[in-house]
């Protein structure tokens, strides 16, 4: 009898120390996995794979990140092969030394923050522009800038160098922001011409020709 | 300048902006980039994108929080089956009762207390867990008891409760050949946690659980799939609070019922 008062304590503390980081499993999942049925199925088993395990859980440590450490192994294990995605690490965002995001000099417009490129963007747009990132770089940018974990706690979850984590980051976010471009211009948020200012240091020619493109369209 | 801000942006701003130093490493970048329009544009800009891919976050729906709540519930209790049929005892006692089981089943299905199918705690566990659409929204309890009289032709009450729960509204939901309804209640926690209350037209002769006597009231207190459950009786009516709250925190939602 004892036994089962231990298992309904067990499962309060669990409760109370992981639920408050449902949305947040739920949000990665749903950019892992891309669909509200798949990412319900991994949150569900992250939550009760880490409920098995809790007492292998440091009291006191974070919560939050043990969570995703879970979820994106699982997510690893088992998901990704059913979503069946190739993995492109290496090669697909080229090296892009000068890519920039940003204006070749200040202009008086961008002195005010409400007139940034990213305060226009459409919400849908960053999605799809984050589903269409390689699944290692979508999840250091999913890690880092939808969830706001550290580099260090990104290595930690991932099981890599803190190194690995900041060059994925950085290609992935560049890799993002290109997509995010292109798709602000398809969906008329920015102009081409204003895309032009925007975007990209004019040294980088294939950002050009892509913005080329664009403003032909 | 810019051949060395560049290398700053790179290396340096993405870090600053994500909050990767430490406040003396702060007080540097930013004594730097007040005297830099190019690296305080930068900072800016991937402030907006890092506010923009925040925006890209979605909550999880409710019912995938009530899911997974019953999913660890039952998780519990399948442990402790699992535990409890390590013991001989227990094997020796489950074996006891298949066979007062079977001795019951061959003496037919006419026992009164027995009604086939689901207990009305199960039928209720599994409305509330079902976040179905609600077919009368009200914030009022007067205006929602006003309409469920009508629609179901009893006299039913839609109680208000001080203790912070707030009325969402209310759906028809017969429970077999019962008329009934699920009466939903939004709670203070916030996160898509609510109440229902089920309110069914005399169901059953033996409410389900233990009683105790809080405010005037006999309430029968039960547990289904990790949901608790508050049962009270009212001319001839049944009505019962199911939520995930604590055993505790039911009983002072109980208490703080006002029936009007």
């Amino acid at each position: 009898m004892l036994d089962f008062k231990h298992t309904d304590r067990t499962r309060r503390e669990f409760e109370n120390l992981s639920l408050d980081h449902l949305d947040a499993l739920y949000s990665a999942g749903l950019r892992l996995t891309k669909n509200e049925r798949d990412a319900e199925d991994l949150v569900q088993d992250t939550f009760l794979r880490a409920f098995r395990f809790f007492d292998k859980f440091e009291r006191g440590t974070n919560m939050k990140a043990w969570l995703f450490k879970i979820l994106t192994n699982t997510f690893i294990n088992k998901y990704r092969r059913r979503v069946k995605e190739r993995i492109v690490v290496e090669g697909a965002a080229r090296e892009s030394g000068n890519e920039r995001f940003v204006t070749r000099e200040p202009t008086e417009s961008s002195a005010d923050p409400e007139q940034y490129f990213f305060d226009k963007l459409l919400s849908d747009d960053v999605i799809r522009s984050i589903d269409q990132l390689p699944i290692d770089f979508r999840l250091v940018v999913i890690l880092a800038d939808l969830q706001e974990f550290s580099y260090k706690e990104i290595a930690e979850i991932l099981d890599c160098p803190v190194g690995t984590v900041m060059s994925r980051l950085y290609r992935g976010r560049k890799l993002l922001q290109k997509n995010l471009l292109g798709y602000a211009v398809e969906s008329g948020v920015v102009h081409g011409k204003q895309a032009m200012e925007i975007s990209v240091a004019a040294e980088v020619e294939e950002e050009a020709d892509v913005l080329q493109l664009k403003r032909r369209a | 300048m810019t051949q060395e801000c560049r290398r700053l942006e790179e290396t340096f701003l993405h870090a600053y902006v994500d909050g990767e130093f430490s406040a003396e490493e702060n007080a540097e970048v930013k004594a730097h980039i007040a005297d830099c329009d190019i690296c305080t544009h930068s900072v800016r800009i991937h402030q907006s994108y890092k506010a923009a891919m925040l925006r890209a976050n979605a909550a999880a729906p409710h019912a995938v929080h009530d899911a997974l709540r019953g999913a660890i519930a039952d998780q519990v209790a399948e442990g402790r089956w699992s535990r409890a049929f390590q013991r001989p005892t227990t094997i020796a006692t489950a074996a006891a009762c298949v066979g007062a089981a079977v001795w019951f089943l061959a003496g037919g299905m006419t026992h009164p207390l027995f009604p086939a199918g689901h207990s009305l705690a199960d039928d209720g566990v599994r409305l509330h867990a079902g976040m179905l659409p609600l077919d009368f929204a009200a914030t009022d309890p007067g205006s929602a008891q006003q309409w469920l009289q009508h629609k179901l032709e009893i006299g039913v009450r839609v109680p208000r409760f001080a203790q912070g729960a707030r009325l969402q509204g209310v759906r028809l939901s017969n429970v077999h050949e019962h008329r009934g309804a699920l009466v939903t209640y939004s709670l203070p926690q916030g996160e898509g946690r609510r109440v229902s209350l089920l309110i069914v037209d005399d169901p059953e002769p033996q409410l389900a659980g233990a009683a105790r006597r809080i405010a005037d009231r006999e309430i029968w207190l039960s547990r289904v799939k990790g949901f608790n459950i508050a049962s009270w009786r009212n001319d001839e009516i049944v009505y019962s609070l199911i939520s995930d709250l604590d055993e505790q925190d039911v009983l002072a939602l109980v208490q703080s019922a006002e029936l009007r």
